[in-house]
């Protein structure tokens, strides 16, 4: 989805872009940061443990935090889950991390790319998450896929459900097609299949909150001293 | 103190000769008690006790098992309900023996008659030593022995020695039960730790002959190395070790041999496919397949990589999208290249050539699953795999 976006790179909208990044690997983290000031992009902090990420970004407030998963001290799901208002978080992951990469995008994640992305894929997809646009990838998708499964197997209530038309557009993601392919084989605008990926992505976000919530709640009653 | 009963293994072996013990003592006691019919005070009362006692033996043996307290499948029952079966199998045999007493003549009793349950009530005994070993053995023969003694209202000979023989039964079929249990539990041990070895060999082997090849490349020829080419070698080697740590890391906690998690076997293809970009799509949890199902599955999926190969041309990229349905498998392998139109998979097939035809929709089928094709010219062509789960 990230190699379809044919509207010109705003090169005003790039230069005010202000971006934290977050990895352990020191040589992995300063290529990252010469690639995005290269495109001028300006890099306001970077931090390699959840720790200093989470200060970074409460004294920056970036517009985006490229975020790597596995941390020393945790993982970049605490930070995903501590982000301030405003700030978007795109996950840049090696493969093989599927379980923490669900996490994220459950706790608010908005994007996910692999390590192997080229330079030009990464600015376009830091572009489009700090615009608020979910950065799926078909890998994101078949994880999203396989979650809804295994929620739809269980028999809560208050578990999300996607429309036959999202699992749909959910599954041609998956299967490679970008959104304007996906448009024109539905016969829809490009807007409306943004849009439904967009739903799958905010169902499950929410339904996540809601889950965090009843837990605090149920900790709250069985020990007297409600949280919410 | 151990009390199981486990329906299959060497104690399901036990429970089975039990129960022809039970029926060959009942139909001996049936003839007991028809040669005794006239001798009885009360002869109706006799056959009434062979007939509570043949209900008994039939609850036992053959409903008994299937309550819902016994699971079928191998697995243990509750510890009550063992301990439940062993203490009113000793009751209803101690209740047949001094029945005895009820439905004989007093002298008949003293003198030393055949007691009314006779061998049966060894029965008792021999269940309680399976499901609780020489100590339940004993305990149950030992108030056995008493009932006997009770019902002859003294320690004759013939009484103490019926004694000794059921005490002797109880601690000497309870030590086997228990001796054969361990060793199947050490056989089984064994055969694990074998399998693990064998795990970690494949692993080792594995190893050496890719990612420490490898290294080894790069250490010797680095200085004239393209950059890329290490840079490719790296990402290749490094996926497959990853694979191979995953399947480490969950073959320590899954103990299920049988299972294989399919997305292990496919992980590597986005690697170290050759010939074109391969773009996986996956859930996060296992999707566990049956060993032979899993590897025939990714088989196809490689089938049908290589039909992308043959005739989507060389700027195709494919992708793989892995689903887990519950009650079946799919994996969808799609293809930006060229296409074809949809009969072209049928003439293909006639012509023999295309690995549509055979590797991969003969392969399905083989499994009991199904495999559609479907195409449209410049819309790339999409094959998808269904293999139902048992």
């Amino acid at each position: 989805m990230s190699h379809d976006d044919d509207s010109p790179p705003d090169t005003a909208d790039t230069a005010s872009l202000r971006i934290v990044v977050v990895d352990d690997h020191p040589i992995w983290r300063s290529a990252l940061i010469r690639d995005l000031e290269a495109a001028g992009v300006s890099v306001v902090g970077e931090a390699d443990t959840v720790a200093k990420a989470v200060a970074v970004m409460n004294a920056t407030r970036p517009h985006v935090v490229l975020l790597d998963l596995q941390l020393p001290d945790g993982s970049g799901v605490d930070v995903t889950r501590a982000v301030p208002a405003g700030t978007h978080v795109l996950v840049l992951s090696a493969s093989g991390e599927q379980a923490d990469v669900l996490a994220a995008v459950k706790a608010g994640a908005t994007g996910y790319l692999t390590k192997s992305a080229s330079a030009t894929e990464l600015l376009d997809a830091v572009r489009r998450t700090a615009r608020g646009e979910a950065v799926f990838t078909p890998a994101l998708a078949g994880l999203m896929l396989g979650e809804y499964r295994r929620l739809a197997s269980q028999s809560e209530k208050t578990r999300p459900v996607l429309t036959e038309r999202e699992t749909e557009v959910l599954r041609l993601v998956a299967k490679g097609l970008t959104s304007k392919e996906i448009a024109a084989r539905l016969v829809v605008s490009r807007r409306t299949v943004e849009n439904h990926v967009q739903a799958t992505l905010r169902k499950l976000q929410l339904h996540n909150r809601v889950e965090l919530a009843r837990y605090a709640l149920a900790e709250g009653l069985e020990t007297g001293d409600v949280v919410l | 103190m151990r009390i199981d009963v486990r329906p299959t293994g060497s104690q399901g072996a036990l429970w089975r000769a039990l129960i022809v013990f039970r029926a060959a003592s009942l139909v001996f006691v049936a003839v007991q008690v028809g040669r005794s019919y006239a001798d009885y005070a009360h002869p109706l009362g006799a056959v009434t006790a062979l007939a509570a006692m043949a209900v008994w033996s039939v609850f036992v043996c053959i409903v008994q098992p299937m309550l819902p307290v016994f699971p079928r499948a191998g697995g243990w029952r509750p510890r009550w309900s063992a301990v439940a079966m062993v203490a009113a199998d000793l009751a209803v045999a101690v209740a047949a023996l001094l029945a005895t007493r009820l439905v004989d003549t007093h002298e008949r009793v003293v003198t030393g008659a055949p007691t009314l349950p006779g061998t049966w009530t060894a029965a008792a005994v021999l269940g309680a030593a399976i499901a609780g070993g020489a100590p339940l053995g004993l305990v149950v023969a030992v108030v056995l022995s008493a009932a006997l003694v009770v019902e002859r209202g003294s320690f004759a000979t013939t009484t103490t020695s019926s004694a000794t023989l059921l005490v002797l039964a109880g601690v000497v079929v309870g030590y086997l039960a228990t001796t054969t249990l361990k060793a199947e539990e050490q056989f089984a041990q064994v055969r694990a730790l074998e399998a693990a070895r064998a795990e970690r060999d494949r692993l080792a082997r594995a190893i050496h002959d890719g990612a420490l090849q490898a290294l080894a490349l790069i250490a010797r020829d680095a200085a004239v190395m393209d950059r890329d080419a290490i840079a490719s070698l790296a990402t290749e080697h490094e996926t497959a070790l990853r694979s191979h740590v995953t399947a480490l890391v969950r073959d320590s906690t899954v103990s299920s041999i049988a299972d294989v998690d399919l997305r292990t076997l496919l992980t590597p293809l986005e690697t170290t496919w050759p010939h074109r970009a391969i773009t996986l799509a996956m859930p996060a949890e296992p999707v566990l397949l049956t060993g032979h199902v899993a590897v025939d599955m990714a088989a196809a999926v490689k089938a049908a990589l290589d039909n992308v190969d043959r005739h989507a041309g060389p700027s195709a990229s494919a992708w793989v999208l892995v689903e887990d349905e519950g009650d079946a498998v799919v994996v969808s392998v799609r293809d930006d290249g060229c296409g074809m139109a949809s009969d072209r998979a049928d003439e293909a097939r006639a012509v023999g050539r295309i690995g549509i035809a055979g590797s991969i929709v003969g392969r399905l089928a083989s499994l009991g699953g199904s495999a559609t094709v479907t195409s449209a010219v410049d819309d790339g062509v999409e094959v998808e795999l269904r293999v139902p789960r048992r």
